[in-house]
């Protein structure tokens, strides 16, 4: 083993042993939390909200529909996940390159169960010192009842996140009155016990390790940043050398910086690092560590931001630019996007065709004239009913059949209808694409094209 | 820091972060060609004529199906990248014979 490698290894091992992060408050643990509320406040009430006398947010999988406030996706609306996906991250590269990994410290899902997590476990087993007192103690009655206690809030409640998962794919009130009568379906056990699961080992025991080791976005957000990036950094000019000393010591009469070597941003810190030794791929960005310092600098009387968010141009003596072409760049192109999606959201057919070909018969001949038969369906992807005319195109001379002359679909209806084609037998031959369109009471217009089939004229 | 006291627990723990690191981003590749896959192709109308069979009949069962079929593929593939990536490496440097290169 090369040394190189050694230290990987030391590396690697050391930052297995399990992190007690201290409790830290101060103005970032506040945006934190207020963020998570926000969150998780949006996640567990948005299926219980109803719209249009359905759930405001459904993703109905068994029906393939995406109901989301009176808008209804199919899947022919692809295209639109696919573009908000774009955007969505486009978003995280503009944030990035502007204030780096505020997505780590404040939004991510790993961040924000995480942090409920510890909390339940805090209000269960006390502080960090007493969790590690408790963890490295004998199994006393105190350590099992507690330890319990800790088990049954966790698992109560990454089952009831598991619940509000299946709610957005299930109607939420109709699972929780199968729960309540004990007939929940087999795919809905399942998938609520496996995100269930996943949210407890996730937030409960993987923690930070899911960040150090499994996150992609902190192997390559590293390229969306530059020397304007916002960054959590120890300001060592100021804080060096470090050392400790009494009370309102001014720090120069000793021949020292102003870290006084508490450690509190390393205790702080839930990735276990220590800020001091400068940026770091573990740095999750969370600011426990500037809360934890700032609170020692009032205590000392020293000025706050020893740790604080500052960019590698600032602490080097220079001028932070927030305009740069990056962030430009980032910028125009998500304004770009979101402009678009909103257009062609507002704009979006609202009826939708699939057309199908009749399997049994290519054509018929029907005295003079050429029939070819369809069977489509209808569907109104519109919050309020709508009258459907059909009608086709592109091909001189030929004539729409339908069961009924007009289709009246309600909000979210799928209607299947049989059509049939006459053409004149004298004007085709061969194969031609029609275009059928069905053309709502607003005149707007939905075109589906297809193929017409006609012997080949000799 | 604490240095390397014990081999055997440092390899436990590279193996729990090797499962991690092979079934994570599988599972990210699986939701993806699970999410386009279904939106092209509706699960009961995957078997000939339109007729899946039977244990296909139900689309929340064909979309699990799907969903962990793609994952298993993923993860087959992560796993060989994991396997071809690290331990030549290691086994090369250290000299150590062949029959013992996963271990680390």
């Amino acid at each position: 083993m090369s040394a190189a490698e050694k230290d990987a290894v030391v590396g690697l091992y050391a930052a297995h042993q399990k992190v007690y992060p201290r409790e830290v408050r101060g103005r970032f643990s506040r945006w934190r939390i207020a963020s998570v509320i926000v969150l998780l406040g949006v996640f567990y009430l948005l299926p219980w909200i109803r719209f249009d006398g359905r759930q405001a947010v459904l993703f109905d999988l068994p029906a393939r529909q995406f109901h989301i406030f009176g808008l209804t996706f199919l899947p022919q609306d692809f295209f639109f996940l696919t573009w908000l996906l774009v955007i969505a991250a486009l978003s995280l590269f503009f944030f990035t390159a502007l204030a780096g990994r505020l997505w780590c410290g404040y939004a991510c899902p790993q961040t924000v169960w995480t942090e409920i997590f510890v909390w339940m476990e805090r209000l269960v087993e006390g502080g960090h010192r007493q969790r590690m007192k408790l963890d490295e103690g004998p199994w006393t009655a105190n350590k099992i009842l507690r330890k319990s206690a800790k088990q049954l809030l966790w698992v109560s409640f990454a089952l009831y996140t598991g619940f509000t998962f299946v709610g957005y794919f299930t109607p939420i009130e109709v699972l929780f009155a199968k729960i309540r009568s004990a007939s929940l379906g087999g795919w809905e056990t399942f998938w609520m016990l496996f995100y269930g699961f996943a949210t407890y080992g996730n937030a409960g025991y993987m923690r930070e390790q899911v960040c150090k080791y499994m996150c992609p976005y902190a192997r390559f957000q590293g390229a969306m940043f530059d020397a304007d990036t916002l960054i959590i950094s120890y300001d060592a000019a100021r804080g060096e050398p470090r050392g400790s000393r009494s009370r309102n010591t001014p720090a120069a009469s000793r021949g020292l910086g102003d870290c006084i070597d508490c450690t509190l941003c390393v205790q702080a810190c839930p990735t276990g690092i220590d800020i001091r030794n400068g940026l770091q791929l573990e740095c999750i960005a969370c600011a426990a560590c500037i809360d934890a310092c700032d609170g020692v600098m009032d205590r000392m009387g020293y000025p706050r931001g020893l740790i604080r968010y500052t960019t590698q141009t600032a602490l080097e003596g220079g001028k932070t630019r927030i305009l740069r072409t990056r962030v430009l760049v980032y910028g125009a192109l998500l304004l770009a996007l979101l402009i678009g999606f909103a257009v062609s959201i507002a704009n979006r057919p609202l009826i939708e065709i699939d057309v199908l070909r009749d399997r049994n018969a290519l054509f018929r001949e029907v005295g003079a004239d050429i029939e070819n038969v369809y069977t489509l369906r209808l569907i109104n992807k519109d919050a309020q009913a709508q009258t459907v005319h059909l009608a086709v195109r592109d091909l001189p001379g030929a004539i729409l059949e339908s069961e009924r002359p007009a289709w009246s679909l309600d909000a979210g209806e799928v209607a299947s209808a049989t059509i049939r084609i006459r053409v004149p037998a004298s004007a085709v031959s061969g194969g031609h694409d029609i275009a059928i369109v069905a053309r709502t009471g607003d005149g707007s217009e939905t075109v589906a094209r297809t193929r017409f089939l006609a012997p080949v004229a000799p | 820091m604490s240095a390397i006291t014990d081999l055997s627990a440092y390899r436990r723990a590279r193996r729990g972060q090797a499962v991690g690191v092979v079934l994570w981003p599988a599972f990210l590749a699986a939701a993806a060609a699970t999410m386009v896959f279904f939106a092209i192709f509706d699960p009961t109308k995957l078997g000939e004529d339109d007729s899946p069979p039977a244990w296909l009949a139900d689309r929340m069962t064909g979309y699990a199906i799907g969903f962990f079929f793609f994952w298993i593929v993923a993860a087959v593939s992560s796993s060989l990248t994991a396997c071809l990536l690290a331990p030549r490496v290691a086994a090369h440097r250290s000299g150590r014979p062949r029959g013992r290169r996963s271990s680390v």
